[in-house]
């Protein structure tokens, strides 16, 4: 642990120490008098009304959750709107505070130079500015504050487009049900994920955050476009869901050996827990069924967990057995969407896995599916011997919304040999396989081991000991992978072989639409492929931005968001 | 009644569970004592809307939101400083920690302290404060670039 981290690890164990537990009888005493069940629904400014006038999308959406509803909203043409729709009030272009030209050239470092016309816009609540299949999408924050004024305008909240991030089109949006109004919305930029979250109210002390997910698309014809919003989850608590559900298999079809009828009955339970990214995962499982005994007999299988697992390289943690009856096997789950799909293998005596396909059996989710804000969702868990490293589970991670431009796994670490207390591995997709990095540590000597998988099922040991770099900081497009650095960057076309690519480096590497941004307060730089870069200058205010922003392009067309002071900064490049 | 003695049960249960969590995260952003209030209003606000607040996918999350917000009241004094009397506690650790925190944003602080301090992952404290796990690694390193840089220090 390096000398910061120390010093500020010991300070704030010892704040923690000096500080008293917030006790039970102090939050009610805090919380005054509450009647716990009186028909009243508290709102998120903490008044009560009458339970009929409760969020009416909440129910909503968890009637919704497990069908995919697509709502489209086909709005005319950008172009040929007339009259052109004017920009929202909101949005309202101001000179460029530091250079009225609002042109600026400049000699990037590295050769590169960047001819660019920035425009700085007050935010006014605008919202970000989103790039969704080519798309500039932005949506009004329903309130905001106007320039120079505390007071806060409470307006309805409409979504925007432009191909060009300079003239927009007010969508004509008849929003779903589910969606809380009003919303503020969220969209990461890659994973073609909106979600939803309200009401917000006036009062930005308190908002109430509950959430819909939406898989975005946008459909792009003959100069007009259609919005496609599908709802993807409820917000469905993972710990209620271990608690709670025990998921009832209706059928429970078995193949092979044992006949379908004979398998029953059959009850599941599974508990989960969120991972680092906010999805789900299996955590555990098992399912109970009896079998006749004259089946039983003619099946090559244990009978007790304890045989199972000390005999084979199961981990304890992804399955569980059976007995009275007693089959000792592996379950292997996929959540999908708002289905858990359950597929039960046998173990052979000699702990070996057999291949037996005993039974498969789709299990609908009470309360919709188990994403809560990302698509991603554990589709298989198997255990491996990691060979001289010692056994893991894997999970194979899968996007639920139909989208091929992210897919992760997300394996465990191995936690006898991680070394880093926040990274237990970077897994990224590249050229059709998953590739884990992780730091391992053998006999003293840090490194970087990479496996590789291109089902999830079956994993090799690919390389060993590369040079050491944040793997964390890998990003990937378009099957490139590039490692920043303050000075350089690493560049792989397979993820194993790297090598710098000279005169670049920066603070911070981003994935966009269209490729890569590589930043500093000082430039910016693009690049498709990771390889060649093409500077850009930045806006006068950016080189104080030490804090929020984001950036997003397409082609020649720059839109950076600064959170900090609400500008938003279109610019347009060009090379000259 | 005993419904109300299972409500009272759970929320007893969730706050063994989240008010550590809630109440470091909160102290990390706005210091020692606004933070632990901002953490008991926080829990009382959850116990108000608790049937609300049980179902959410992240109710500590939310309440870091709730909390924030106490804290955030024109009203209320949030002494960013208020790391000093700790670290005037602790001198052999570092003199100069609590004015280098208090230079940073309550976001890279509380990041910082969720990070260094409680060993949250970087997802866990994304989670924690509704941001992305880029955002938090973001963060991190920038703000102990700060740190390294006020403490003079290079590690």
């Amino acid at each position: 642990m390096n000398t910061v981290s120390r010093t500020i690890k010991d300070a704030y164990v010892d704040i923690d120490a000096s500080q008293s537990v917030v006790s039970i009888e102090e939050i009610f005493h805090r919380a005054g008098p509450v009647r716990p069940v009186d028909g009243m629904h508290p709102t998120s400014l903490g008044r009560r009304v009458p339970v009929d006038r409760a969020p009416r999308w909440v129910p909503v959406v968890v009637a919704l959750s497990s069908v995919v509803v697509v709502a489209a909203f086909v709005f005319a043409s950008l172009r040929a709107r007339t009259p052109e729709p004017a920009p929202p009030a909101s949005y309202t272009t101001v000179s460029n505070p530091s250079d009225p030209d609002s042109t600026d050239a400049t000699t990037i470092d590295g050769g590169a130079i960047g001819v660019g016309v920035w425009q700085a816009h007050e935010g006014l609540g605008a919202g970000q500015v989103f790039v969704l299949d080519g798309v500039f999408m932005r949506f009004d924050e329903p309130y905001a504050r106007a320039p120079g004024s505390d007071e806060v305008a409470d307006r309805d909240s409409y979504v925007w487009a432009s191909i060009d991030a300079t003239e927009w089109s007010r969508l004509d949006l008849p929003l779903p049900d589910v969606v809380p109004y009003p919303a503020k919305w969220y969209f990461d930029g890659r994973t073609q994920t909106m979600t939803a979250t309200g009401p917000v109210t006036s009062d930005t002390t308190e908002k109430d955050r509950e959430s819909v997910t939406f898989h975005a698309s946008v459909d792009r014809r003959d100069g007009a476009f259609a919005l496609a919003l599908s709802p993807l989850d409820s917000s469905l608590d993972p710990s209620k869901l271990a608690l709670d559900d025990r998921l009832v298999i209706p059928e429970f079809e078995v193949e092979g050996l044992i006949p379908v009828a004979e398998a029953s009955p059959a009850t599941a339970s599974f508990d989960f827990e969120p991972t680092a990214r906010g999805d789900l995962r299996v955590l555990s499982g098992s399912i109970v069924f009896t079998l006749p005994p004259d089946v039983l007999e003619r099946l090559p299988v244990s009978t007790t967990y304890d045989e199972c697992c000390d005999a084979g390289p199961l981990d304890d943690r992804s399955q569980r057995m059976y007995d009275h009856g007693a089959l000792v096997a592996e379950v292997v789950s996929a959540v999908l969407g708002s289905t858990l799909r359950v597929e039960v293998l046998l173990v052979g005596q000699d702990g070996q896995r057999t291949t037996i396909h005993v039974g498969e059996a789709d299990l609908h989710l009470p309360r919709g599916s188990v994403v809560q804000s990302t698509p991603f969702v554990p589709l298989t868990i198997r255990p491996v011997d990691f060979r001289d490293y010692g056994f893991a589970v894997e999970v194979l991670w899968i996007s639920t919304d139909g989208g091929t431009s992210y897919r992760a796994v997300q394996p465990p670490m191995l936690a006898r040999y991680a070394t880093s207390w926040g990274f237990p591995g970077t897994v990224v997709a590249q050229g059709g396989r998953f590739l884990w990095y992780t730091e391992v540590e053998l006999d003293g000597e840090s490194g970087i081991a990479v496996w590789s998988t291109e089902d999830g099922m079956t994993w090799s040991h690919v390389a060993d000991n590369l040079p050491w770099f944040n793997h964390s900081m890998i990003r990937v497009y378009d099957d490139v992978l590039l490692v920043p650095s303050e000075y350089l960057i690493l560049r792989s076309s397979d993820g194993l072989e790297w090598h710098t690519v000279d005169g670049h480096g920066g603070d911070d590497l981003e994935v966009s639409t269209g490729g890569f941004v590589l930043y500093d307060s000082d430039a910016a730089y693009l690049s498709p492929d990771g390889e060649v870069w093409r500077g850009i200058a930045l806006p006068p205010a950016l080189g104080r931005i030490w804090e929020d922003f984001d950036i997003r392009f397409v082609a020649d067309v720059i839109v950076i968001d600064e959170f900090d002071t609400g500008l938003t900064w279109i610019g347009r490049f060009s090379a000259p | 009644m005993l419904a109300d003695r299972l409500r009272v049960d759970s929320f007893t249960e969730f706050v063994g569970a989240a008010e550590p969590r809630l109440r470091r995260a909160l102290t990390a952003a706005y210091g020692s004592q606004a933070g632990r209030d901002a953490c008991a209003d926080a829990l009382a606000y959850a116990w108000k809307n608790w049937d609300r607040i049980q179902a959410m996918a992240n109710p500590i999350g939310y309440l870091y939101r709730v909390g924030s917000s106490v804290a955030q009241k024109p009203q209320q004094k949030v002494i960013r400083g208020d790391f000093d009397p700790v670290v005037e506690h602790l001198p052999w650790i570092e003199p100069g920690l609590g004015a280098a925190l208090a230079s940073l944003t309550d976001t890279q602080r509380a990041i910082v302290a969720l990070v260094h301090a409680w060993d949250f992952s970087l997802g866990e404290v994304a989670d924690l404060l509704g941001v992305t796990k880029s955002t938090v690694q973001t963060h991190e390193v920038r703000a102990m670039e700060t740190l390294r840089r006020k403490l003079g220090v290079n590690r």
